[in-house]
């Protein structure tokens, strides 16, 4: 039988598996799907909207009353009326409401004598996310607030609007958002913890495909169905997921520029490819931890250790160049740092894809390093199990 | 057996293994110090932009030099124009663009409007907004210095000035973390998380281990519904010791190491944590069923972790959730469990500000106590009547 043959054959004993046992089909079909689904469900706004936030009319006139409104017709913000300071901070720590807006008595009066009287907000700023959509909107609200109060003020004087419009402004500030301009947390959060996910899945199904073999003492037959050619026994068991999760990856990406929107790059050969070299270096260090450990609890341990804590080092949410130093040296081990800078690059920035080849030649390099130790390595592992066991097997 | 006996033999079965124990026990004291590791800078400081200056006065200098000073930003490259500047930021070398156009001082010194144009990266939300506060507090500090002296050339005085600028001023006051460091909003949440997570996988791997070894004593102490009790009761005073451990080394001693202000009563906060960590043992217990190797657990519930964080309300608002998501969501114990104790110990709520996670938790109790009782009932027995496990899952 030739070369091609047995691989193929190999492959289909590992197709066969993952169709047919229970917790490979979890691992590699279902889960996957189901996490990746249910993450789009939760992210179906992807800016939050109407969070709630308490206000405490103390003044009860036409402005508060207005300023009320206003916060109430924002997208980002819906009103929950409190009587008194104690409610409002009961609604806070209850959690009926992320932020406390204190109109102060006689405001009204004040501002029409030029007092500048102060609203207070208070921000639950324990819940960072929505504490900050609604401190932006609320400083927008007061923004334009204030900026009319400024207008009526002058044609009060007899200031021409014209003229009145430019002393009040100040230096204008125009600013502008970069590579996400609608602050869509979708491209933000969503599209990195997919890839997150995946990795997940990636390593937990490397590790039991062939950890597992080696655990229940199914060696011997699995070399077996390579004829005895170890190489390929190993190459035929891990290319099935290898083509499996490469097709998820990018039923990932049509995923983002589909549902998600995210801007769709000249060409796509970059994502695609950098895809493909992600699936393999995870696959590699699963396969790394599986060969170096020598028991599957502990490479599964290391594995969950690894995998498990990706996002947090992949520098999505605190940024990795704050980092302390050994904890960026992590973060430039993780195959997930890689994936989630090639997504910001390709799709967000619109890097030409020869100007992510950072990014691709780490994958590589993880894949090559991690994946060339622990192939040297299962090689003679897997070799000596099944000639022991043949050994074994001949003496009975 | 005695019931004592039972409680020890249990935690000697979850101790004694080098696995469950690396998880049950080790990863609990590592993760303390990994996960709040790389957040112990809490705040990013002098996020890196250019500047385009185009002006060339020494008001834009000034501007410039008053950007370069702040905490939050560094002037760390200049540009001749805006594509140069893009180009920059696109490569990552700077994630901010600062532009002065010509004219700028002229205008400003003639009464006119001025504008100067920022540019923010938002691919990394934490990163934006350090940038965007910093620049536009300099700018608007600048332009209030400017306003005030205008209004002074028309005559008024220095406060009138002041609310001329700004009628309406608006103050913010950010609560319970001032400052918006990091690792005081996350770390918190992520203990209270891992405490959930590693119970969740202990106790799978314990049960997955017996399954492999063919064993189902682990599921009944004694026949008929009785012997079930007995077994979930004892399971659960175990691992509640064990956790109980855990949680006052998570809050009571952890949290003054890494200096968050613990603003919660002592005795609230040990009445939810042991009302948050019963249902989730019991929780636990009632998957166990599942598992038929001793690794499964770690493998099909790994990922859950991250679902988690984002259904506990603190990360993600619950407003943005679908209902169903946000009804299911709360078979979780975690997901009262986590607001509810984050509110206590870090927002300083009582246990009547958050009654309404205490009766889901309460609720939890009941139906994961009778779930658990029922899978061990229903395991105990078989094993009695002497049937053979279901054959083990080829694959």
């Amino acid at each position: 039988m030739d070369s091609m043959n047995i691989f193929l054959r190999v492959g289909r004993r590992e197709l066969d598996a993952m169709v047919s046992g229970r917790l490979m089909l979890l691992l590699s079909v279902v889960l996957p799907l189901f996490a990746m689904a249910l993450f789009t469900a939760m992210f179906r706004q992807g800016v939050p909207e109407n969070l709630p936030v308490a206000v405490c009319d103390m003044d009860r006139t036409g402005l508060s009353r207005s300023i009320t409104r206003m916060v109430e017709s924002t997208p980002a913000m819906g009103v929950v009326p409190v009587d008194d300071l104690a409610e409002g901070r009961k609604a806070v720590l209850a959690g009926n409401a992320y932020g406390l807006l204190v109109l102060p008595e006689h405001m009204e009066r004040e501002v029409l004598a030029g007092r500048a009287p102060v609203s207070r907000f208070y921000i639950n700023n324990q819940i960072m996310l929505p504490a900050g959509v609604i401190k932006r909107a609320m400083m927008k609200v007061y923004a334009s607030v204030s900026a009319g109060v400024k207008l009526s003020v002058s044609r009060a004087q007899g200031v021409p609007d014209v003229r009145a419009r430019e002393r009040a402004a100040g230096i204008h500030i125009a600013s502008r958002t970069l590579f996400n301009p609608n602050l869509d947390y979708r491209w933000y959060l969503h599209a990195a913890i997919c890839p997150f996910l995946l990795k997940i899945f990636i390593m937990c199904s490397t590790a039991w495909s062939v950890g597992g073999e080696i655990k229940r003492g199914r060696v011997p037959m699995w070399v077996d169905a390579a004829r005895g050619r170890v190489h390929l026994a190993l190459l035929g068991k891990l290319a099935p997921l290898t083509l499996w999760f490469t097709l998820l990856a990018w039923a990932m990406l049509a995923l983002l520029f589909g549902f998600m929107e995210m801007p769709i790059p000249e060409r796509v050969v970059a994502l695609m490819g950098g895809s493909f070299l992600f699936v393999v270096a995870c696959q590699a260090v699963a396969l790394f931890l599986v060969a170096f450990t020598g028991e599957l609890t502990k490479a599964v341990s290391l594995t969950s250790f690894y995998a498990g804590s990706a996002f947090v080092f992949a520098g999505v949410t605190f940024p990795s160049s704050a980092m302390p130093l050994a904890a960026r040296i992590w973060h430039n081990l993780l195959p997930l740092s890689y994936m989630v800078q090639l997504i910001n690059e390709q799709a967000l920035k619109g890097l030409a894809p020869e100007e992510s080849l950072g990014a691709l030649g780490a994958l590589l390099a993880i894949a090559l390093v991690c994946g060339g130790a622990a192939w040297v390595k299962l090689y003679g592992r897997v070799g000596r199990i099944n000639s022991e066991s043949m050994a074994a097997g001949g003496a009975v | 057996m005695n019931w004592f006996r039972l409680v020890a033999a249990e935690l000697q079965l979850a101790l004694g293994d080098s696995g469950t124990r690396l998880l049950l026990w080790g990863s609990v004291i590592i993760y303390a110090f990994f996960y709040p590791y790389p957040y112990s800078p809490e705040v990013q400081t002098h996020v890196p932009v250019v500047v385009v200056d185009q002006d060339h006065s020494s008001l834009s200098r000034q501007l410039i030099r008053m950007v370069d000073t702040g905490d939050r930003v560094r002037v760390a490259n200049r540009a001749s124009s805006f594509e140069e500047a893009k180009s920059l930021c696109r490569l990552g070398d700077v994630q901010g663009i600062l532009l002065v156009p010509e004219g700028f001082q002229k205008k400003v010194l003639k009464g006119m409007k001025a504008e100067v144009a920022i540019w923010s990266d938002a691919t990394s939300f934490f990163t934006y907004r350090q940038l965007a506060t910093g620049l536009l507090t300099t700018i608007k500090t600048l332009s209030a210095g400017i306003e005030i002296k205008r209004f002074r050339a028309t005559g008024m005085g220095n406060e009138e000035a002041l609310s001329a600028i700004n009628p309406l001023p608006l103050q913010v006051v950010q609560l319970f973390n001032a400052s918006g460091g990091y690792a005081t909003y996350v770390v918190p949440l992520v203990f209270a998380l891992i405490l959930q997570q590693t119970l969740l996988m202990g106790v799978g791997m314990v049960a997955g281990a017996q399954r492999e070894a063919g064993g189902r004593q682990w599921f009944s102490a004694g026949p008929g519904f009785s012997g079930a009790v007995v077994m979930v009761t004892a399971k659960l005073v175990a691992y509640l010791l064990l956790y109980s451990g855990h949680a006052l080394l998570y809050f009571g001693v952890l949290h003054r190491f890494y200096d968050f202000v613990q603003r919660g009563a002592a005795l609230d906060m040990a009445l939810f944590m042991g009302l948050f960590l019963t249902p989730v043992i019991l929780f636990a217990l009632t998957l166990s069923v599942l598992f038929r190797h001793k690794e499964a657990s770690l493998f099909l519930l790994l990922f859950t972790s991250m679902p988690v964080i984002f259904l506990s309300g603190i990360s993600w608002p619950i407003e943005a959730l679908p209902v169903w998501v946000r009804t299911a969501s709360l078979a979780i114990p975690s997901t009262a469990g986590i607001d509810g104790f984050l509110r206590i110990s870090t927002m300083g709520a009582g246990l009547g500000d958050v009654q309404a996670n205490v009766k889901i938790l309460a609720g939890l109790c009941v139906v994961y106590f009778m779930t658990a009782t029922l899978v061990f009932y229903h395991h105990g027995r078989s094993e009695r009547e002497g049937q053979p496990m279901p054959p083990e899952s080829r694959g």
